[in-house]
C-alpha cells in the first residue's frame, strides 16, 4: 500500500466515523486500522453492500432490517468520499 | 455500535449526489471537497423508513434512529395483522412520543424536519423520502452524475516557490 493510499484510507475511515460513529476494529474487538485494499466496510465496523436492491436482498433472507447510506462520491473510493 | 448496527441490519449504499473534489496539479491528492452530504436511513427490507438521520451526526443519534427503527418494527409485528397497517400504526405511536423541543436540542433541526414528515406519513418509501431529505433538507442535487474533479492551478496554499 503506498504512502497516498494509507492516507486516503485514513481520511475515509476519519470521515465514516465522523458520520456513522463507527470504529473500524471497535465492534469486531480486532486491532485492525487500516482496512484491506477491497474490505466491504470500507473501513467502518460493518459490511456494505454496494447497492440498497442488494441489502434489501439480502436483509429480507437474513430476517433484519434495512440501512441504506444516501452519499455524494463514492464509497468505495476513498479519495472521492 | 457496530455490533447492533450489524446484529440488526443489513447496510447499503448509493450514491444520490455529487461534489466537486479539487486535485493538486501534480499528484492525485484530493486537497478540498465543494458540496456533498450524506443521509441514512433505517428501512423495511422493502424499504419503508422508519428512522433517519440526515447530515453528519453523532455515533449517539445514529444508535438512537437505529434503536427506534428496531422498536418501530418489533411494535409492528406485535400489533399483527395487516403488515402495512401495523408499520404505519406502530410508527405513528413512536413519533407521537417524541418531544420534539429536546429533540431539536440534539438532533437539530433537521431531525426535526425528519420527525415531522415522518409523523405526517409514517413508514414512507425510501425512493420518496430520500430525494426529498436530499434536496429540501440537505439542499443537495438528486444527481447520479460522476464526481467533478478540478485541477489547482499554481502550486495551492503554503507553496513557496
Amino acid at each position: 500500500m503506498s504512502r497516498w493510499d494509507l492516507v486516503r484510507r485514513l481520511r475515509l475511515v476519519l470521515g465514516l466515523t465522523l458520520v456513522l460513529g463507527v470504529v473500524p476494529g471497535a465492534a469486531s474487538g480486532t486491532d485492525s486500522v487500516i482496512p484491506g485494499p477491497y474490505d466491504s466496510t470500507h473501513g467502518t465496523a460493518i459490511e456494505w453492500a454496494d447497492s440498497p436492491e442488494r441489502a434489501a436482498a439480502a436483509a429480507k433472507a437474513s430476517g433484519k432490517l434495512l440501512a441504506v447510506l444516501h452519499l455524494a462520491g463514492e464509497l468505495s473510493d476513498p479519495g472521492l468520499t | 455500535m457496530g455490533l447492533y448496527l450489524g446484529a440488526n441490519f443489513v447496510a447499503g449504499y448509493r450514491r444520490v449526489g455529487t461534489f466537486t473534489a479539487i486535485r493538486a496539479k501534480d499528484s492525485d491528492e484530493i486537497v478540498a471537497k465543494i458540496g456533498g452530504n450524506v443521509a441514512l436511513y433505517f428501512c423495511t427490507p422493502d424499504g419503508r423508513v422508519l428512522a433517519a438521520v440526515a447530515g453528519v451526526a453523532s455515533r449517539e443519534r445514529v444508535l438512537e434512529e437505529a434503536r427506534r427503527a428496531v422498536s418501530i418494527a418489533e411494535r409492528a409485528e406485535a400489533i399483527g395483522g395487516d403488515p402495512e397497517s401495523a408499520l404505519r400504526a406502530a410508527a405513528a405511536e413512536a413519533y407521537a412520543d417524541v418531544d420534539l423541543p429536546r429533540h431539536r436540542r440534539h438532533a437539530g433541526d433537521l431531525g426535526v424536519d425528519l420527525v415531522r414528515w415522518l409523523t405526517a406519513k409514517p413508514g414512507p418509501p425510501l425512493e420518496e423520502l430520500g430525494r426529498r431529505v436530499w434536496e429540501e433538507a440537505l439542499g443537495q442535487r438528486w444527481s447520479d452524475a460522476g464526481i467533478e474533479i478540478r485541477v489547482l492551478s499554481g502550486c495551492g496554499p503554503g507553496c513557496r516557490r
